[in-house]
């Protein structure tokens, strides 16, 4: 009996836990500014922070596999695609997973690491985020919802993927993708011509 | 001992054995969409060339489930209609009643409508529409439904209406649901007179009425139309005065400074508008203020 009461305390106290988290002070970031730096861990236990990507071309992707806008850009490929193609280019592309506990998309690591696999995802790593302390750092809303931050970590890009709201994989053919864009635009020394887009898809399951 | 620890373990795996069972099926088998049920209804049971009549999907959501608004806000989509209509007939757009706000998850803010809700949308006969002929409405409604997860949902309507000269055939219990709805569309009204004041991080809405005696609301809520000129979660300050009213809107972090033109529905519980109702269009063009630079800013920035 006391063992039941010690799980509905110990089911309480993260509860409470969840409740305080989700309240926690909502600070966006803007296009031109310092991407602020934080420490997350992936999902085969390593250390990642912003920071020590210095000097390299990052991309941030907020994933939950749940949600049909992330299905749209992986059942096709398309996202797959585009973390081959700029990761071989150098650019560090890390997803985060900003789920919380008993939300929809939050994967225990081995899960998450099977669900990468199966669907062939390329990133440099994904990362657990199951606080939201990232995603509301950076104000992140949707799944999926793009950051791309330059070699001197500045946010340079933050947004949609294309110019295409929709679940559809038909539309990715004739959208425009915005991070592509961007990544070719400020690795070749031009402006990037739309620094910001409304991001389109599935809330972050905070 | 043994046994608590146990127990702490079984009760630690309650909360991870979900996710393990959730994971057993494949992330990209979609639930079907079971949460929505569409139909097609119209005011009139015959139509005339020449005249515009009106249709509403009617969608109803089942419990704890939402479908959108026109823009959605920080996230979702909104509803869409493809028509595949005969020649002759013309669709125009969706007129969207006033929606609710979604707050769940925090801090995120979403627009749409729970329980039951029509979107009306006028139908245009050519005058040269030949008479006694069946046309049918044909088309393809698209939605995304949400509750903790979101689900695309898609769904055929269909319906048969007779052209004829005569004036068009009215389906009164129809035209009293669609002037149900009718309350809760935007109307402009030329009695109150709106403001735009920018200023660095806000811009606030000064509304004035011309009417002598002016039912000012006891609070409205600005609705936006687009997401990158005002936050959707942004706090809007409202203040009461004589014969008016204030409020205060938080532009959005990023927003698009090409785009100068505010638009969106202000909305009240109360009937503040001259005929009665209850939600004003709001579409005004703004002078964006540049932002306010510091003392030292000013000196030493050269750009």
């Amino acid at each position: 009996m006391k063992g039941f009461l010690n799980c509905a305390v110990l089911t309480m106290i993260t509860g409470m836990f969840i409740l305080a988290v989700s309240s926690a002070v909502h600070a966006d970031v803007t296009v031109g500014d310092e991407a602020p730096d934080f420490v997350l861990t992936d999902t085969y236990g390593v250390s990642h922070s912003l920071s020590q990507y210095e000097g390299k071309f990052v991309v941030l992707e907020w994933l939950n596999h749940d949600c049909p806008f992330i299905q749209k850009h992986y059942r096709s490929g398309n996202m797959q695609h585009l973390q081959n193609e700029y990761t071989a280019k150098g650019v560090i592309w890390l997803s985060i997973n900003s789920s919380a506990p008993g939300k929809g998309g939050n994967y225990p690591p081995d899960v998450a690491n099977q669900l990468s696999e199966k669907v062939g995802a390329a990133p440099t790593a994904v990362l657990l985020d199951p606080e939201g302390t990232v995603g509301h750092l950076y104000g992140a809303k949707t799944t999926p919802h793009m950051f791309v931050i330059n070699s001197k970590q500045q946010l340079i890009y933050q947004g949609a993927l294309d110019d295409k709201p929709s679940t559809h994989p038909a539309d990715i053919e004739s959208a425009h993708n915005y991070v592509r864009a961007a990544l070719d635009q400020a690795m070749t020394g031009k402006k990037v011509a739309v620094k910001s887009t409304p991001a389109y898809g599935c809330s972050v399951k905070y | 001992m043994v046994r608590k620890t146990l127990i702490l373990t079984l009760c630690f795996l309650s909360i991870y054995l979900p996710q393990n069972l959730r994971a057993a099926e494949s992330p990209y088998s979609l639930p079907a969409s079971e949460h929505v049920e569409v139909t097609l209804i119209s005011e009139v049971i015959s139509i005339q060339p020449g005249t515009t009549f009106w249709v509403a999907i009617q969608m109803q959501m089942a419990e704890g489930w939402h479908t959108y608004w026109r823009h959605p806000g920080d996230s979702g989509l909104p509803t869409q209609v493809e028509w595949q209509l005969p020649d002759g007939l013309t669709a125009g757009q969706i007129e969207w009643p006033i929606p609710e706000k979604f707050t769940v998850p925090e801090p995120l803010i979403t627009f749409g409508y729970e329980g039951e809700i029509d979107l009306l949308i006028p139908i245009k006969p050519d005058a040269s529409l030949p008479t006694g002929q069946t046309v049918t409405l044909e088309g393809d409604v698209i939605w995304l439904e949400c509750r903790e997860i979101c689900i695309p949902g898609q769904s055929h309507i269909m319906l048969d209406l007779p052209v004829k000269s005569d004036d068009p055939e009215l389906d009164l219990h129809a035209v009293q649901q669609l002037n149900e709805t009718r309350k809760r569309l935007p109307v402009m009204d030329p009695n109150w007179r709106i403001e735009p004041v920018a200023a660095n991080e806000m811009i606030t809405l000064q509304l004035n009425s011309n009417a002598s005696a002016a039912q000012v609301p006891s609070s409205v809520e600005f609705f936006p139309y687009q997401a990158s000129v005002v936050e959707n979660t942004g706090v809007q300050l409202f203040r009461k005065r004589e014969g008016g009213f204030d409020i205060d809107l938080k532009f959005a972090q990023n927003r698009d400074k090409s785009k100068t033109t505010l638009e969106g529905v202000l909305a009240s519980a109360d009937p503040w508008l001259t005929g009665g109702e209850r939600a004003l269009y709001v579409k005004v063009p703004f002078e964006p203020n540049a932002k306010k630079k510091s003392f030292f800013a000013f000196m030493f920035n050269r750009d």
